[in-house]
């Protein structure tokens, strides 16, 4: 195993300074196979990565290797799969809903995550200072995550609702006539996008508070000897510790707003005029009402590039997350 | 090693479309004859007979009285919900495992007949009883039976009567000219006078479409009709409503709020012929002070747009005589009545129109009375996949602004792409 | 890199004010007023309902009514969960829920481990792919996936090619096996796996410590706060999950508590008294695991005992 291999560094240290001994593997080896107590490491690392492993290629990587076969045929479920090469990507380029829909997904997410991140780390920096009921303030912000999509799209068709919605009705307080949110092309998607901000908070905040609970005290301790202020503190330690969980935050996140579909699916079926229609509702659209097998798996081909692409470049802004070396 | 896993990961992948394709393969595939005994166990998918009194309903009484008749078929029932029925019949279908009999809704028969997915049914179900002649033609394929209906729902327009007679109106109006005028009258203080928008848009353009003596398709199903002077004419008469503010595309009626003439923020509204039921459990006062009428929405003609729920044997059944023993038990009378009462649907027979239900139930009444006029969506093999594309295509020329022509051309050269792609 | 040696430069003040509040009497105040305004805009959905799972019907349907009920209609409860068996329904997502947070604990915890703090070959593209599993969105797995429960060879009468059967369809095997690992838990895992310092590992090594036992005995302890979050987020997605457990079975017997509760979204009008008073019983279990569960944040780091 692995005569040629050439391990990279190994970085994996937040926080102090590496240590001289360092790791076994974490210097620079070349031509030579590890022996010794590093091959068992290795050797280890693959046994407990391998459940988890075998059970993606099962459930997950099967079904996309399935689902990349079935893009490039014509597949109703009725008949069998019948091969038309490119004829799914080439309906592709000329179809202007889903081009519609993919402007709509970026849109979307570029909005919702960095507004719901930020909010979701002010939150969790809130909910970790030690307040008294600190665990109800909590609970709450998570609730939307819990609480049936059915309730939540109801309560906000209620308060989007141009004749006696909530939102009108305080925009009239101060003298603005409101628009007919939901149902005006124009609002429709900012509209869906504060659903899609607020109901992401609870999730964002429980990553970033078990991420703050983490962190190690002594450097705190440290730096308030030294005098720094809090916001030093928060720029200097806090955050520079917190990249991993940043890194795990961001990421999710983008994969959940490109994925976005139950609330799209009650609050605006993907309209009006398919102006809040996402990339996943077009595929769930395809599969699953019209029974276009293949186009769908098409349609998830080019989901699965954007977003792999997005996160390849999300990773190399983020300067990788295996600590600072 | 790397390399072993990955033609490992292919050979799997392999595999698995191979499944698929034989899946398929026995998907289509009838075994059995369907003139043998009724016997054996077989599945029943039904996305109608919900909650507790459409479990008694069904479990109880239907299939008790089945289970009498046929002691030798035990039936289990899959139930689902119409939003996840197409996801149940795709992933039953893919894994050729379709249920034996199965519920759906009109439209989806000529797409899985052509496909041979569900059965042909003897000729005889169509005469067993006294069904109105247009209440089966959803259910035919090439002019073969392929499906019964269970209930049928209609869209219907609703008006205020209290509303009407402050406005001086005497009589529903019997062509668009008159409804616009009605409408326009009949708007003011807030209130809409004709709401066409609570219903989908496509169901909604689909009736205007008729009542303008327009059609879908051809009797084939392979030419596109809709994209004639008729079609547009249709969508630009909500464009006039809108125009006349007697129509409010955002005033719709919201899921979980009663509707825009239950709480008169609309004089006219299109609706199922199922808010009669709605009414009496919220609002039962409206049906008390005799406040709420009904008509049928007419132009060139009278049109009523009808769909319902459908029962249809799969054609891959193992016990086809059971099945078939299961679709003709569904759709006896006293079946389908029990189902409507339980719905606020329509019974769609004649032998029933003078039923204390149908009696009780005004828009069913006048539903069951108008029989003659109703149309249904579908028509083609491609519908499925046209369907989908008639609300968000044509709602640019409402809410954008798009010319009703244009949207309609578009929908058109869907339509035909769709068509042309079976 | 810096952590103790702090720069001094003017960068902006307000995220003190807002976030870490000084012992003043009046920051806190503000800080209390602003959290309670967010949760109340969080919680608005869920006591709206609440109290609609009290109105009668006629209630829900005015447009007068107000928030709460007139008259609290308790009698709903008990005939929404006679519509059906839901207790079975409720034990079957539990049993569900628990055995997907006890895998998914247990196994994604272990791969996250191995991808943060052993470098093997091939341990980036493994990550890499877990991340692209992430990626895949339900809609397109879900078809295939059925179709390989559906084919499971030798299962529920199927032949070794998968054949002659119904495979893992209408079993618990179809309920539980594919969504007991998911990648999301296994990338949260290595996130948290990678903060902790090496120190730790290595005098466990020097103590001769095997690779599974130093995972096990001493760093797991120090990701106590992933533990929870994963756990809380596993059950909870696993008690909500509707669509899977629609489709792969059949009996009555094997349904969940989402698809019981479906039976109150009748096509012509929703029973929205009983579908909610469901919703909410079925949502409360959730709401009292995670008050209990945040409180297990606060142990975090204080063991770590890295001087």
């Amino acid at each position: 195993m692995g005569a040629t291999s050439v391990l990279k560094a190994r970085p994996a240290r937040p926080a102090r300074p590496p240590s001289p001994t360092g790791h076994t593997v974490a210097k620079k080896r070349t031509g030579r196979a590890p022996t010794g107590p590093g091959r068992r490491r290795q050797r280890a690392g693959m046994l407990m990565v391998a459940p988890a492993l075998l059970h993606a290629s099962l459930w997950i990587g099967l079904p996309v290797v399935a689902s990349v076969v079935l893009a490039f045929t014509k597949y109703d479920v009725l008949t069998a799969p019948q091969f038309v090469g490119l004829d799914n990507f080439r309906e592709l380029l000329g179809d202007a809903v889903f081009r519609k829909s993919i402007i709509n997904t970026v849109v979307y997410t570029f909005f919702t995550v960095p507004f719901g991140m930020m909010l979701g780390l002010l939150v969790a920096l809130a909910l970790h200072t030690g307040l008294k009921a600190q665990g109800i303030f909590r609970t709450a912000v998570f609730i939307p995550q819990v609480t049936a999509t059915v309730a939540i799209a109801l309560v906000w068709l209620w308060i989007y609702n141009p004749g006696n919605g909530l939102l009108n009705a305080l925009l009239s307080f101060v003298g603005i006539d409101g628009p007919a949110w939901l149902a005006s092309t124009s609002w429709a998607m900012p509209s869906v996008i504060l659903v899609g901000i607020w109901q992401g908070i609870g999730m964002k905040m429980l990553i970033y508070l078990a991420a703050l609970q983490s962190l190690p005290k002594e450097l705190y301790e440290a730096a308030s000897v030294d005098g720094a202020s809090k916001a030093r503190q928060f720029f200097s330690i806090t955050l520079p510790l917190l990249k991993p969980a940043t890194f795990f935050v961001l990421i999710t996140s983008m994969i959940t707003a490109f994925q976005s579909f139950d609330q799209i699916y009650i609050l605006t079926d993907g309209g009006p005029a398919n102006s809040t229609t996402m990339m996943t509702y077009e595929i769930y659209k395809s599969a699953f009402r019209e029974f276009r097998v293949g186009y769908a798996c098409a349609q998830s081909l080019v989901l699965f590039v954007l977003l792999m692409g997005f996160t390849l470049v999300n990773r190399r802004i983020m300067g990788g997350t295996r600590g600072h070396n | 090693m790397e390399l072993k896993r990955r033609s490992l990961l292919a050979a799997i992948g392999a595999g698995t479309a191979a499944a698929a394709l034989s899946g398929c393969g026995t998907g289509t595939a009838a075994s059995g004859s369907a003139n043998g005994p009724a016997e054996g166990e077989i599945t029943l998918l039904t996305p109608i007979f919900e909650g507790a009194d459409g479990k008694t309903l069904l479990e109880k009484e239907i299939l008790g009285g089945f289970r009498k008749k046929y002691p030798d078929v035990k039936v289990n029932v899959d139930y689902t919900t119409y939003l996840q029925l197409n996801e149940k019949i795709t992933t039953g279908l893919a894994g050729g495992l379709l249920p034996d009999v199965m519920m759906m809704g009109v439209g989806w028969i000529p797409p899985f007949a052509a496909k041979k997915a569900i059965a042909e049914l003897p000729e005889k179900f169509a005469t067993a009883h006294d069904y109105e002649k247009r209440v089966l033609a959803p259910s035919r394929y090439d002019g073969r039976l392929y499906a019964l209906p269970i209930v049928l729902d209609t869209r219907i327009v609703v008006y205020r009567k209290d509303h009407f007679a402050a406005a001086g109106i005497r009589k529903t109006p019997a062509n668009w000219a008159e409804l616009r005028a009605v409408a326009k009258q009949l708007t003011k203080d807030g209130r809409i006078g004709f709401d066409p928008f609570s219903i989908d848009l496509r169901q909604c353009w689909e009736t205007f479409l008729f009542a303008n003596g327009g059609q879908l398709f051809s009797a084939d199903g392979k030419k596109v009709l809709f994209t004639d002077a008729r079609g547009v004419e249709a969508l630009q008469f909500f464009k006039d409503l809108v125009k006349d503010g007697s129509a409010v595309y955002a005033k719709k009626t919201d899921p979980l709020a009663p509707t825009n003439v239950q709480t008169g923020k609309a004089s006219m509204m299109m609706t199922t012929s199922g808010l009669w039921k709605q009414v009496g459990d919220q609002a039962p006062d409206l049906i008390k002070d005799d406040k709420l009428g009904a008509f049928i929405l007419a132009n060139r003609k009278p049109a009523m747009l009808q769909g319902g729920t459908l029962v249809t044997q799969s054609a891959s059944s193992k016990h086809p005589a059971a099945a078939r023993a299961l679709v003709e038990y569904l759709a006896t009378p006293e079946s389908i009545l029990g189902a409507a009462r339980q719905r606020g649907s329509v019974p769609g027979l004649k032998d029933l129109s003078d039923s204390s239900y149908v009696k009780e139930n005004k828009f069913v009444d006048l539903s069951l009375q108008s029989m003659g006029d109703a149309c249904s969506e579908g028509g083609t093999a491609a519908w499925m996949e046209i369907r989908e594309k008639i609300k968000p295509t044509l709602e640019p020329a409402i809410v954008g602004g798009q010319s009703a022509k244009d949207a309609i051309a578009e929908l058109g050269r869907l339509a035909e792409a769709a068509i042309g792609r079976m | 890199m810096a952590t103790t040696e702090l720069h001094r430069t003017g960068i902006a003040d307000k995220a003190r004010l807002r976030t870490k509040g000084k012992p003043l009497s009046a920051g806190r105040i503000a800080l209390y007023l602003t959290l309670s305004v967010v949760s109340l805009l969080m919680v608005v959905p869920f006591v709206w309902m609440v109290f609609t799972s009290l109105k009668t019907p006629v209630e829900i349907a005015s447009q007068d009514a107000g928030l709460l009920p007139e008259h609290w209609e308790f009698g709903n409860y008990f005939e929404a969960l006679k519509a059906a068996p839901f207790a079975t329904y409720a034990r079957n997502s539990f049993v569900i829920a628990f055995s997907h947070t006890l895998i998914n604990v247990v196994v994604a915890s272990m791969a996250g481990y191995a991808l943060a703090r052993i470098r093997f070959r091939g341990s980036e593209v493994i990550f890499y792919a877990f991340i692209a599993a992430l990626v895949i969105p339900t809609y397109t797995k879900v078809l295939p996936e059925f179709l390989i429960v559906r084919f499971m060879p030798l299962a529920g009468g199927n032949d070794i090619f998968g054949q002659g059967g119904s495979g893992w369809l209408d079993s618990w095997w179809a309920l539980i096996v594919p969504g007991a690992v998911t990648p999301f838990a296994v990338f949260l895992f290595r996130q948290f796996y990678l903060d902790l310092p090496v120190e730790l590992e290595e005098a466990a090594r020097l103590d001769g410590l095997g690779e599974f036992r130093i995972y096990a005995r001493i760093m797991t302890p120090q990701v106590k706060p992933a533990l929870t979050t994963v756990a809380l987020l596993t059950f909870e997605s696993s008690w909500n999950n509707f669509l899977w457990p629609l489709l792969v079975t059949r009996t009555d017997s094997l349904r969940v508590i989402q698809v019981g509760l479906s039976v109150f979204k009748t096509e012509n009008g929703p029973q929205w008294h009983f579908l909610m008073a469901g919703t909410t019983l079925a949502t409360l279990p959730m709401v009292v695991l995670f008050l209990i569960g945040q409180r297990y944040f606060v142990q975090g780091f204080a063991t770590a005992g890295l001087k």
